[in-house]
């Protein structure tokens, strides 16, 4: 089952970026164009994850709707032009999770996505790919359920590929985030631990090396 | 308290600073100089008289009279030398031996007129109301008698005030218009104050709008570029974020090129403005929206009369193709828009009415402000950046015109730009 995600934006291109950028990242996606409908949406979607809100909307705007999802208890994530500290604290203030500002960063605006469904307790448990499971609760890996032995960082590295499928990610964002900020190695270790993945979990052609941009997992 | 009243408290705290020692200064001088003149004229009496006394002086027969003949001897001589207001005085026993004043000698020890560097020497004593000038002389012969000189100096004393009363009046006067003027100045130049402070605000307004709309499509171009740069996407995909990349592009070129147009407006000797008829202009503008009016099956009128109007044609074919423009947003396929031309009560006009949607009336104030939208999301559809009529309005302030909309929801909007000056 799929994180169930509501962007609620008014400039239909950028709703239609976040929309197709968060279906392959792999969530259901159900766009709002203002306010009102915003509302309606949100009494259809019992069942919304999480949502993505623009401030300046027609009919509602971003602040006022802060109460329908107080109400529901889903995490907001607000995502706006209004780049003023007081937008911002009141933002925050009113119960968003978090606040980005356009124009803003698809990979960042993901983690954030990510990182709030893993603290609200709302992120998917198990991520598929293929014939492989990743459970994110046991730290297990099956491939056709059977247990494949990861070492710790060739796990994170795989459940980051997971979580971000479809999405080329960069040599150094993956020794940032997986190795972390601190570590002094070279991004060859990565490429090492892109081949120990492919080979034990056999996804030879699904790990692809992105040319001068780093690698993808694709399904 | 407010800046200018503090100003104005401490421009007339000053004022009053200055003018009232120099008020008191002046005052002084002329008493004293009043004061001293009179002192001079009667000590030379004093003196006149002292010295024909002392002439017509002969001791030797006054040494042979009797005391009741000395003492008539005395007053004949002295009244016969000396004039009015004047005493003779014993100088041992200090008693008035004549009294030409209506004054009675109490005690002169403490008048200590001995100065005799000033041959005026006075001093002024208040009785009652009066004000009194006493001078004294020694005299040598006969030895032991002085006289004293009685004047009455009140006229001056009250002469005085009322230069003081005078002078209190003007320094009122002065100080009162010196307020008033400070407070108009002041006033004026807080008023302009404001007034910047209010076009800084919009201007701050205005660049906040301005950030939010460029914001916005950059904020797809570059998602959409990342976008296809990162993910994988399927052809239809690719080809979605390739038309709205594009789209938003256009979209920052149209801003931007009306940004210019308003910057252009602000620097006034790009305008050219010269005399052309309003039919030519017209046909011209007809021209060109021709094409977009049959695409959306609008239909296009024009009514003129022809009249000449000074004007930067540039400026103003912009104006009517913005307006036409708003006009095509808010009208749906069938409709039709007319464009006229016309005098009335001696003031130009040109009109575009349509019989479109229409504006809501409370959103009327508020159109020509810049990037207000009455339909966002629409208006964009539409290819609006929100700018036209604020456009609109600078380009009729430029030509000493103004805009004048009327709208009803449902039968249409009517906007006309009126030339009230003859032009």
């Amino acid at each position: 089952m799929k994180n169930k995600i509501l962007v609620i934006e008014d400039d239909r291109a950028i709703s239609e970026l976040l929309c197709m950028n968060l279906t392959i990242a792999g969530y259901e996606t159900i766009a709002a164009y203002d306010g009102i409908e915003a509302q309606r949406l949100l009494l259809w979607n019992e069942d919304a994850d999480l949502a993505v809100v623009d401030i300046m909307l027609p009919g509602k705007d971003g602040f006022a709707l802060m109460e329908d999802f107080r109400a529901k208890n889903l995490p907001v994530i607000y995502l706006t032009a209004k780049d003023d500290v007081a937008s911002k604290v009141k933002g925050l203030k009113l119960g968003a999770e978090d606040y980005m500002v356009k124009p803003f960063e698809m990979l960042e605006l993901l983690v954030r996505i990510e990182k709030i469904l893993e603290r609200t307790g709302r992120a998917k448990r198990i991520l598929t790919i293929k014939n492989i499971q990743a459970d994110l609760q046991s730290h297990q890996v099956l491939k056709d359920g059977i247990p494949v032995n990861l070492k710790p960082l060739e796990y994170d590295l795989f459940i980051l590929l997971l979580q971000n499928k479809n999405i080329a990610l960069g040599r150094e964002e993956l020794l940032k985030r997986v190795w972390g900020e601190e570590y002094l190695g070279e991004s060859r270790t990565v490429d090492v631990h892109i081949g120990q993945l492919r080979k034990k979990l056999e996804l030879y052609n699904e790990i692809k090396t992105i040319p001068k941009l780093g690698y993808r997992l694709e399904d | 308290m407010k800046l200018w009243k503090r100003t104005v408290a401490l421009m007339l705290i000053t004022l009053l600073c200055s003018l009232i020692p120099v008020g008191v200064l002046s005052l002084y001088v002329t008493g004293k100089r009043s004061l001293n003149n009179a002192a001079e004229t009667y000590g030379r009496q004093l003196t006149n008289g002292k010295n024909l006394l002392e002439q017509f002086w002969d001791s030797s027969k006054y040494e042979q009279m009797s005391e009741t003949g000395k003492k008539s001897y005395l007053e004949f001589q002295f009244l016969r030398c000396c004039g009015e207001e004047m005493i003779l005085i014993n100088s041992e026993s200090k008693e008035a031996v004549v009294n030409r004043t209506n004054y009675n000698i109490v005690s002169i020890d403490n008048l200590d007129l001995s100065d005799k560097t000033d041959s005026y020497e006075y001093k002024i004593q208040k009785l009652n109301h009066k004000y009194l000038l006493l001078q004294q002389g020694l005299l040598t012969n006969p030895e032991g008698y002085e006289i004293l000189s009685v004047r009455d100096v009140t006229s001056m004393f009250t002469e005085l005030r009322q230069t003081a009363v005078w002078f209190l009046g003007i320094y009122l006067a002065v100080f009162c218009i010196a307020g008033l003027f400070i407070y108009l100045m002041m006033r004026r130049t807080v008023q302009q104050m404001e007034r910047l402070q209010e076009v800084a605000g919009k201007q701050e307004m205005l660049m906040g709008a301005l950030a939010h709309e460029m914001k916005t499509p950059l904020t797809s171009i570059i998602g959409y570029s990342d976008t296809l740069r990162h993910v994988k996407l399927n052809d239809e995909q690719k080809d979605r974020a390739l038309e709205h990349i594009s789209r938003e592009g256009k979209r920052l070129e149209k801003l931007s090129g009306k940004m210019l147009q308003m910057l252009g407006l602000h620097q006034n000797d790009s305008i050219k403005m010269e005399s052309h008829t309003i039919g030519e202009l017209l046909e011209r503008v007809t021209e060109l929206e021709a094409e977009q009016a049959t695409q959306r099956q609008i239909q296009l009128q024009t009514e003129y009369e022809d009249f000449f109007l000074k004007m930067d044609d540039e400026l103003m074919e912009s104006l009517l193709v913005n307006l036409i423009d708003n006009a095509f947003r808010a009208t749906e396929a069938g409709g039709h828009i007319t464009i006229k031309a016309y005098k009335e009560s001696r003031r130009k006009i040109l009109e575009v009415t349509d019989n479109g949607r229409g504006i809501p009336q409370e959103e009327l104030g508020k159109i020509t402000e810049a990037f207000y939208m009455v339909d966002k999301s629409r208006s964009r559809q539409e290819g609006g950046a929100g700018l036209g009529l604020a456009l609109c309005v600078k380009i009729a302030e430029v030509h000493g015109g103004r805009l004048d909309i009327t709208s009803q929801i449902g039968t249409g909007t009517k906007v006309r730009v009126i030339f009230d000056k003859k032009r």
